[in-house]
């Protein structure tokens, strides 16, 4: 069985918690309780190629854009997710500053971008060619919703899969 | 072959040879060399001495230059050889690794004992006391093992759990606890700590490394936490931890740096190349035990083994009794049959115990007390023994007494003695009697002579010495029988009377009895009434009183009187009656007066000589009327003597 650090990175309220929740305990809460410093839940998974994962995911307090991000938290983490809230547009902005702030500190490790929030999709205001710019340079990129659960499992294997096959 | 002409074949074969000269000379000792390389290279001997020759050189440069390549390359075919042999010959292997594996497998053995008396002391220890009650209650309650609750409460402190960390990424290296069964996710554990860890750091003094969370107080556990460059180590400790702990946790840390770099260092969440770390991580988990203050006095202990002393006391006394119950009743029985042995009469000739019971087989004598009856008396019961008994005649005192006695029929006033083999006969008994006990008694086993003089014929001398005392009249006889003497036969009256009230004081005499003899008086009385009453006095006509008969009554009255005497004498009333007779001529009432005038005239003459009389009585009798015949002999008087029978 292998371990991995996965880091949850993101802003406030975009619902990095609730992704965690949802992909652990397959629950949602609609209350906001804001994270402090750190939390950490772990899971196993079996990848659809057949490797057994047991994942540690650290879900790191929301950041501004203008905040450090923490770099104990993110330190050796095997990868990351980066989550951004759909209907709010300057989450993505964060999102991708963050993504180079983090780059930095655990170098280029496996990652994926999440468009969170997805069962809201017609409030959207996220800027929707710049997703598809990003998706045309490679970046890993999905949609979810901790409410419904859409994207979620499969946004987690697709990074597991990544870890797995870099190591 | 690529020629075009034909040359001629000697200008050929000089070519030919010239070339070969040449190649000889120009390339010649290469050919030679290239030939024999060619030869060794296709001769499998000389290759495989060359590969030998190279082996291990090649294998020890394989493994300096990459360790793990040349091991992962070696594992199967070796563990395939490995698995195949030991397959093949297991007893081989038994035996190399006999050496090894026994000591190892007596030594945990020896450990597990040892915990299990440490786990049993402890129970004991806690079990009686009152905290020990209290302590029942919490493991019940929380559900822990009691034996987990006692190392609890009596542990100053342990190291319960020990956690290797990777220091950036917070991944669990290796987790080690008292408790395997431990179920709870070490990994979430591990990143937690770590981020707290860093966050407190972060908070308190971003900047400097020194700064670093030590120790964690949670309840009654304590977390240290033990810093390296790669991984740092957390304890879970139970109880107050002495300082001394950290300097042996940090020992461990070091030496699991020094010795595991290469692995601390490439460690990417790979948790089965970590095994190595575990022995190390072991002497993590350290515990000390709390002194009991002043050592206090084992009274559990002490009950106990009391307890087990007592029932140990109780069984022994109890196998004790048993044992002396069955002794005592093997020795009743052993007695018993002993007093058989020695009994008279009884002749044993063979006894098998068998337990509690007894087959005895023998002779007895049927005169004297069979065995089954001494073994009752013996106390013995009747189911405890079997007897196998014919009957002998035994020459034993005892026997031979009981056989004489028998065979002799004694009377009862002769007394049997035996005295070394010869019967002592002592008492009274007839003449008869002795003589033919003196014939008899010497044919009775155990007896060769009789002893006959202390007899006395008793009776004999008696009869002697009464004849003598009493002088009886002729018509008496006397019979003494065993002291009693009776008499017989007839004796005047005076005799007899003066026999009554004067025992004669003769020795052995019982009694004198005389009822059987008559008084010689009785025989004159009953002659003289006899003589009376055929008395008659004729009348020759009329009433008068001739001479010859007045001489007649005087002679009757003489006997009457005599008669009334030894009637009197005998205690007896007689009375006479006079009858006067007519005969029937005349009237009836002439005729009466003619009877009672006769017996008048007796009477009178017998009154006239004055001699004593009893009553008498007249009476008349007449012949019925009609009788004109004259009958003298009717003329008369008749006596009638009565009251002599009345007693
Ligand atoms: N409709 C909807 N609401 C969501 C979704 N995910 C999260 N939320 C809500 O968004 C709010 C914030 O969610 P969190 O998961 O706490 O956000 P977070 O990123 O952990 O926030 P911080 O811990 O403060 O950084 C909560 O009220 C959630 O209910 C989603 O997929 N759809
Ligand atoms: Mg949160």
């Amino acid at each position: 069985m292998k371990i991995r650090k996965i880091c949850m990175i993101g802003d406030f309220a975009v619902g990095k918690t609730s992704l965690v929740s949802r992909f652990v305990h397959q629950s949602f809460g609609d209350e906001y309780l804001t994270t402090v410093g750190v939390k950490i839940d772990t899971r196993e998974i079996r990848l659809p190629s057949g490797d057994e994962l047991k994942l540690v995911l650290w879900d790191i307090a929301g950041k501004s854009a203008f905040a450090r991000v923490d770099s104990n938290y993110l330190r050796d983490a095997a990868g990351y997710l980066l989550v951004a809230d759909g209907t709010r547009g300057a989450t993505l902005d964060n999102a991708l500053t963050l993504h180079a702030n983090v780059r930095e500190l655990v170098g280029e490790v496996p990652f994926c971008l999440l468009i969170n929030k997805a069962d809201l999709q017609p409030q959207w205001s996220v800027d929707r060619q710049r997703l598809d710019a990003l998706r045309a340079q490679g970046w890993p990129l999905g949609e979810t919703s901790a409410l419904d659960g859409s994207g979620v499992e499969a946004a987690f294997a697709r990074l597991g899969e990544q870890l797995v096959h870099r190591a | 072959m690529s020629v075009n002409k034909q040359p001629p074949v000697a200008a050929a074969n000089d070519e030919r040879s010239a070339l070969a000269d040449l190649k000889a000379l120009l390339v010649g000792p290469e050919q030679a060399a290239i030939a024999q390389l060619r030869q060794e290279s296709d001769d499998h001997e000389i290759q495989a001495q060359r590969i030998a020759e190279h082996l291990p050189n090649a294998l020890r440069g394989a493994y300096e230059r990459s360790s793990s390549d040349l091991t992962d390359a070696l594992e199967p075919p070796v563990s395939a050889c490995l698995e195949d042999a030991v397959q093949r010959r297991p007893g081989f292997f038994a035996d190399i690794l006999y050496p090894v594996m026994g000591p190892a497998i007596r030594r945990s053995i020896t450990q597990a004992m040892k915990s299990l008396v440490q786990q049993i002391n402890e129970t004991l220890e806690h079990s009686l006391t009152i905290k020990g009650i209290s302590w029942r209650i919490e493991a019940a309650r929380s559900g822990v093992p009691f034996g987990e609750v006692v190392l609890r409460h009596t542990l100053r402190y342990r190291v319960e759990e020990a956690f290797l960390i990777q220091n950036g990424s917070g991944l669990l290296i290796r987790h080690v606890g008292q408790r395997s069964e431990h179920a709870r996710d070490a990994d979430a554990v591990s990143a937690m700590l770590t981020a707290i860890r860093d966050f407190t750091r972060d908070t308190m003094e971003p900047d400097s490394e020194d700064t670093r969370l030590e120790s964690v107080d949670v309840g009654d556990h304590t977390l240290w936490l033990v810093h390296g460059p790669d991984a740092y180590l957390a304890c879970a400790i139970r109880g107050i931890p002495p300082l001394g702990l950290r300097n042996a946790l940090n020992d461990v840390l070091e030496e699991i740096h020094h010795r595991h770099t290469f692995l601390l260092e490439q460690f990417t969440g790979n948790a089965t190349t970590t095994a190595p770390l575990v022995p190390l991580l072991d002497r993590c988990l350290q515990s000390e035990r709390e002194q009991a203050a002043g050592r206090r006095f084992p009274w559990p202990l002490l009950i106990v083994s009391l307890l087990l002393i007592g029932a140990l006391g109780w069984w022994l006394i109890t196998a004790w009794q048993d044992s002396s119950r069955a002794q005592i009743e093997q020795q009743r029985l052993q007695q018993a049959v002993d007093g058989l042995k020695r009994a008279p009469g009884i002749l044993v000739t063979d006894v098998v115990y068998d337990g509690e019971r007894v087959r005895v087989a023998g002779l007895n004598d049927p005169l004297l007390p069979p065995p089954a009856k001494l073994l009752d008396t013996a106390g013995l019961a009747a189911d405890r023994y079997t007897l196998t008994f014919r009957p002998f005649e035994s020459d034993e005192p005892d026997a031979a007494l009981a056989r004489a006695r028998q065979r002799l029929a004694p009377p009862d006033s002769v007394a049997l003695r035996l005295d070394d083999r010869r019967l002592i006969i002592s008492g009274n008994a007839a003449d008869a009697w002795r003589q033919r006990a003196e014939l008899l008694a010497p044919t009775v086993p155990g007896i060769d002579s009789v002893d006959t003089q202390a007899l006395d014929d008793i009776d004999a001398r008696l009869l002697r010495e009464l004849r003598a005392a009493l002088l009886p009249p002729d018509g008496v006889t006397i019979r003494v029988q065993d002291g009693h003497a009776t008499l017989g036969g007839r004796a005047p009256l005076a005799w007899i009377n003066a026999l009554d009230g004067s025992l004669p004081a003769l020795d052995g005499l019982q009694s004198l009895q005389h009822v059987q003899l008559t008084p010689l008086e009785d025989g004159r009385l009953s002659q003289l009434v006899a003589l009376i009453n055929a008395a008659e006095v004729p009348f020759v006509d009329g009433i008068v009183l001739g001479d010859a008969q007045a001489a007649q009554v005087d002679r009757i009255g003489a006997m009457i009187a005599e008669a009334h005497q030894h009637a009197t004498d005998l205690g007896r009333t007689m009375r006479v009656q006079i009858i006067g007779r007519t005969d029937g001529i005349g009237s009836v009432e002439q005729n009466h007066f003619v009877a009672s005038q006769r017996a008048e005239r007796v009477a009178e003459r017998l009154r006239i000589n004055a001699l004593p009389m009893p009553k008498l009585e007249l009476r008349s009798v007449t012949q019925p009327p009609g009788i004109s015949q004259p009958d003298v002999s009717l003329r008369r008087v008749e006596f009638r003597v009565n009251g002599i029978d009345d007693r």
